[in-house]
């Protein structure tokens, strides 16, 4: 077997020292939410060739010529879901982890030259070349979906706008009311959008085989497509489009355009005031699921959160393995391993057994479609819906009265305008602050700082503030008092921390001298 | 390819799902932590309960196939490598607890339930473990620990693995199932070990696996303390920090002490720590469990002034705070240095720190780590009042060949050196017992042979281990 693209991440390959941290993680008891199992395949397997070290020896074989692949191996290679919880809860190399998934996508790229691909997938890629989709539906039928709404939305299509609506294959051909949902919103909010004259799959279902060399075409297709239109922005309701966008036709392709979930424009639209939300009628409660191509892959967790809490009467209860730990809902694997597919659907359904929601919401067409099967097979007393389908008709454009600014405000302004305050920290260092009810956090950049509001889920450490110690701390002059001031906070009990990163990980990006100076340590 | 001869019988005995001979699996259970090269067995089989584990050693010893009882097949020396292939049981699936008795305070568990698991099981009821497991303890079993004498969390005060144990249940290689401890009356429960005759206990501790397959194990448990507190002091040398380091560990009043050795062990683990304390050469952190906060705070005053009377300077309880509260996180991350490591902890009396990092400088001098950016850690944590497991890790990358050749050549040499200062390495494996049989009173080993022969006649379990094959029983 010819190996290339294995070749250019050695490094991960061999940076994993066998620890089995992917079997099962503390990481995730560490921030006191328990200890879980880690991958789900190996739990429904049961061999530790399914954690990400078993695999990783595996892969190191085949690149010591101890192991040629075989049908079985090949077999074997596609049953990782590449959701990556096992880079998540990984602690090597100093809390950063094994980036397995680079590691998996390399190895399958290697496979896929090799023609070391399953019957399933020959399927799926002779249906990309026929069909622009890898369902085998007709790609003129693609827009079917518009025409069961053109009474109530009227869509431009291939037309001059602000925005692109990309659909994607799933929710063109599958599940259509994701499709019919995203379009009543963005005509509901009044965007400026389009859909392309003539959409291609964006390339995720063959470069989750490895393929990536056979849609290379799609992606210039694609790009093109947006050009035509004048349009900067892309939005997709679909994780997977949104993962490929951004890492593909932005990164890799240079594409002059930027992504959004349609999520994430809620969340803005919910920010600026722009829109609120009416009751669904009764109390609902409603729990998420995170795609991990939005989540775990994209860092999008606050966005569907807020836009589920900003809905009257709808009472939102998380999992048990939630956000980064969210266990994959095993639609990645559904071309070649259609079984286990669902097995691992059915194995996420059991998160939610004891939270008893209603509603399980989702924001991709995958999760939304497997997790369905998963709840119909298992008779679960809830439903999955994506939330786009959830909430399109509770939306209100209206004008609401502005709020008084709250205490965190005050705090999280300070600090934009005292970026000194972070001169010890090194680039990356995440904070978060907890005041009052409300969190925003800091991020250190190079020479300055990022405040945002709400939660940042890769912080090092959180900082918990009484309204006191905000008082206190803004009449700060200088960095001195301020330093001073929180080592009187701290002391008082006004301010607590927790850290969140490995002790190592804070040590190397200067959080010892900052607490020292903070009176910390 | 044809199936493994016992893949039929096996699949009888613990079903399809739960048992493997295909290529992928055999690979994934050829390696455990240590650099050592790669040892398949042929065959991986996990069982759910005694009687399984049971109907395959009787399996193996009726074909005299070669079996392996495993956990997190995390060992730093190759104790989890099947040298001659075989049966490798993976005891993960048996994963229970079985009992928490609140009276006696005892915890019965499943061999395969891991350190992480079982802790947040006490901890749920109310109780802590005393010796918490090493390092690896999300990973690492009770039963993987308890047959290789591991050391760790909770050393300073309740000692290494086996000093928890109160009794064992133990396929032995024949297999017959043995109890140990009370339960070898039959009309008692696990509350003592020490009884009726010698401690057959203590026969399977720390056994690596070749007497007997260990099942269901009885661990000693603690009520969960109210107070926990910490303490950090750096010290201007090693042998002020060394000093105060052994006058707090033999008060016995602290649950855990740790301490860093050398500056560029401080600088490596630590670099902003470095930065923010100048001149302080070594530091130790220890961690308090009282029953109340009144207690835990007169135990700290104590043991913050006898750590001040030596010089030390107090840095407050950020790192010990972590520490604690990472627990199984604090070794992985150093493997960013490279993922390979040649490990030689082992224990020693505290009173020879000083010398022991010393020797261990020289050692790395000799072979020139600096020269080629191999960094290590020189550290100590305790295991009892006067006992403490001295460790010098250097970390290499295995695709760097020529850190790999000088790290495994300087492995050889250190292996040797440390039996040779009377160090005593608690756990062993593949890369030590050529070392141990060679260097070790012959008497040991000799009787070791005759206890291997009379339990286990065709020497089926963990074969090569401690060199000890079935030719050596006719010898």
């Amino acid at each position: 077997m010819k190996l290339k693209y294995i070749k250019e991440v050695l490094d991960e390959l061999y940076s994993c020292a066998r620890c089995q941290e992917c079997r099962e993680s503390v990481k995730i008891a560490s921030t006191g939410k328990n200890i879980y199992k880690v991958c789900p395949i190996r739990e429904l397997l049961g061999f530790d060739a399914y954690t990400a070290r078993g695999r990783i020896l595996n892969i190191q074989a085949v690149v010591e010529g101890r192991l040629e692949p075989d049908k079985s191996f090949v077999e074997y290679i596609y049953t990782c879901l590449e959701c990556g919880l096992c880079r998540e809860v990984c602690i090597a190399k100093m809390g950063k982890g094994v980036d397995f998934v680079s590691i998996m996508e390399a190895f399958r790229k290697d496979l896929y030259e090799n023609g070391l691909i399953m019957d399933t997938h020959r399927t799926v890629i002779k249906s990309l070349k026929e069909n622009y989709n890898p369902y085998k539906q007709l790609h003129e039928d693609r827009l079917e979906w518009l025409d069961e709404i053109s009474d109530q939305v009227n869509v431009k299509v291939g037309e001059h706008a602000k925005y692109v609506y990309f659909a994607g294959c799933t929710a063109n051909h599958i599940t259509t009311e994701i499709a019919q949902a995203t379009v009543q919103i963005l005509s509901k909010l009044g965007i400026d959008f389009t859909l392309l004259e003539d959409e291609w799959c964006c390339g995720f279902a063959a470069m989750i085989i490895g393929g990536e060399k056979d849609v290379k075409d799609f992606i210039e297709h694609n790009i093109e497509q947006i050009k035509k239109t004048g349009a900067k922005y892309v939005i997709t309701s679909c994780a997977g489009c949104y993962r490929v966008f951004r890492e593909h036709y932005i990164e890799k392709y240079k594409a002059d355009i930027k992504v959004v979930h349609t999520v994430e424009l809620l969340d803005t639209a919910i920010k600026e005031k722009r829109i609120s939300f009416k009751s669904p009628g009764r109390r609902i409660r409603v729990s998420y699921h995170d795609p991990c191509h939005l989540g775990r892959h994209s860092g999008v967790y606050e966005a569907p959160r807020n836009v589920i809490k900003a809905i009257p009467d709808v009472e939102f209860v998380e999992p048990l393995r939630t956000r980064e730990y969210t266990i994959c809902c095993g639609g990645s694997i559904i071309s070649s391993h259609a079984d286990l597919s669902l097995d691992v659907a059915k194995y996420r359904l059991k998160d939610f057994d004891e939270i008893k929601p209603e509603i399980l919401l989702s924001c991709c067409p995958f999760c939304y479609r497997n997790l369905k099967y998963g709840i119909q097979l298992e008779r679960k007393p809830y439903e999955a819906m994506d939330l786009v389908v959830f909430i399109k008709d509770l939306i209100k454009v209206e004008k609401v009265a502005e709020e008084k600014e709250d205490i965190s405000k005050k705090l999280a302004s300070y600090l934009a305008v005292h970026p000194e305050i972070f001169s010890e920290l090194k680039k990356g260092s995440i904070l978060n602050y907890y005041i009052a009810g409300k969190i925003f956090h800091v991020e250190k950049l190079k020479d300055t700082i990022k405040v945002e509001f709400g939660e940042h889920h890769k912080a090092d450490v959180d900082l918990f503030m009484t309204e006191k110690a905000v008082e206190a701390l803004t009449s700060a002059k200088n960095k001195e008092e301020y330093m001073k001031t929180f080592k009187e906070m701290y002391k008082q009990g006004d301010i607590k921390y927790k850290a969140r990163a490995n002790l190592f990980t804070l040590a190397r990006k200067g959080y010892v001298s900052w607490a020292k100076k903070a009176g910390l340590i | 390819m044809p199936h493994h001869p016992l893949y039929d019988k096996l699949k009888e005995i613990v079903g399809e799902q739960n048992v493997s001979d295909e290529e992928h699996v055999l690979i994934a259970y050829s390696r455990d932590a240590s650099p050592l090269p790669p040892h398949k067995p042929d065959i991986v089989v996990r069982p759910k309960s005694v009687d399984e584990v049971v109907s395959i050693v009787q399996l193996a010893n009726e074909t005299k196939t070669p079996v392996m009882a495993t956990g997190g097949r995390v060992s730093m020396c190759g104790a989890c490598l099947p040298l001659k292939g075989g049966i490798m049981i993976d005891m993960t699936r048996m994963n229970k607890v079985l009992d928490i008795d609140e009276d006696r305070l005892v915890v019965e568990a499943e061999a395969g339930i891991t350190w992480a698991n079982l802790l947040y099981e006490v901890d749920k009821r109310g109780y802590k473990l005393g010796y918490r497991g090493p390092y690896s303890g999300h990973a690492a079993t009770i039963g993987g620990s308890i047959s290789c004498n591991s050391t760790g969390l909770g050393g300073a005060k309740w000692g290494q693995a086996p000093d928890s144990v109160v009794s064992l249940e133990v396929v032995l290689p024949t297999g017959e199932v043995l109890e140990t401890g009370t339960a070898v009356n039959p009309y008692a429960k696990r509350f003592a070990r020490y009884c009726f005759g010698p401690d057959l206990t203590g026969l399977f501790l720390g056994d690596h696996g070749i007497l007997g397959v260990k099942t269901k194990v009885a661990l000693k448990v603690y009520p969960k303390p109210e107070a926990v507190l910490y303490g950090c002091f750096g010290y201007k040398d090693l042998e002020s920090c060394a000093r105060a380091f052994y006058q707090i560990q033999r008060t016995g009043l602290a649950e855990d002490l740790v301490i860093l050795c050398n500056r560029k062990s401080i600088e490596y683990i630590l670099p902003d720590a470095a930065t923010a304390f100048t001149g302080i050469e070594a530091l130790f952190v220890y961690v308090i469990e009282a029953e109340t906060q009144k207690i835990g705070e007169a135990i700290k005053e104590y043991l913050d002034s006898i750590a001040v009377k030596h010089g030390g300077i107090d840095l407050g309880t950020m790192f010990p705070e972590m520490f604690w509260n990472a627990k199984y996180e604090m070794i992985t991350p150093l493997f960013e240095w490279g993922p390979e490591w040649a490990g030689s902890c082992h224990l020693l009396e505290t009173t020879r720190i000083v010398e022991a990092t010393k020797k261990s400088v020289e050692l790395f001098k000799k072979y020139k780590f600096d020269k080629f950016g191999i960094k290590y850690i020189i550290t100590a944590m305790c295991a009892g009042r006067t006992v403490c497991v001295f460790t010098a890790h250097p970390y290499f990358s295995s695709l760097d060949k020529k850190q790999r050749e000088v790290v495994l050549k300087y492995w050889e040499e250190r292996k040797r050196e440390v039996i040779k200062y009377g160090g005593c390495f608690y756990w062993t494996g593949v890369g030590l017992y050529p070392i141990v049989v060679e260097l070790l009173r012959k008497e040991w080993w000799n009787v070791l042979v005759k206890i291997k022969k009379a339990l286990d006649p065709n020497c089926i379990m963990n074969p090569g281990a401690f060199k000890i094959l079935g030719d050596v029983y006719e010898a």
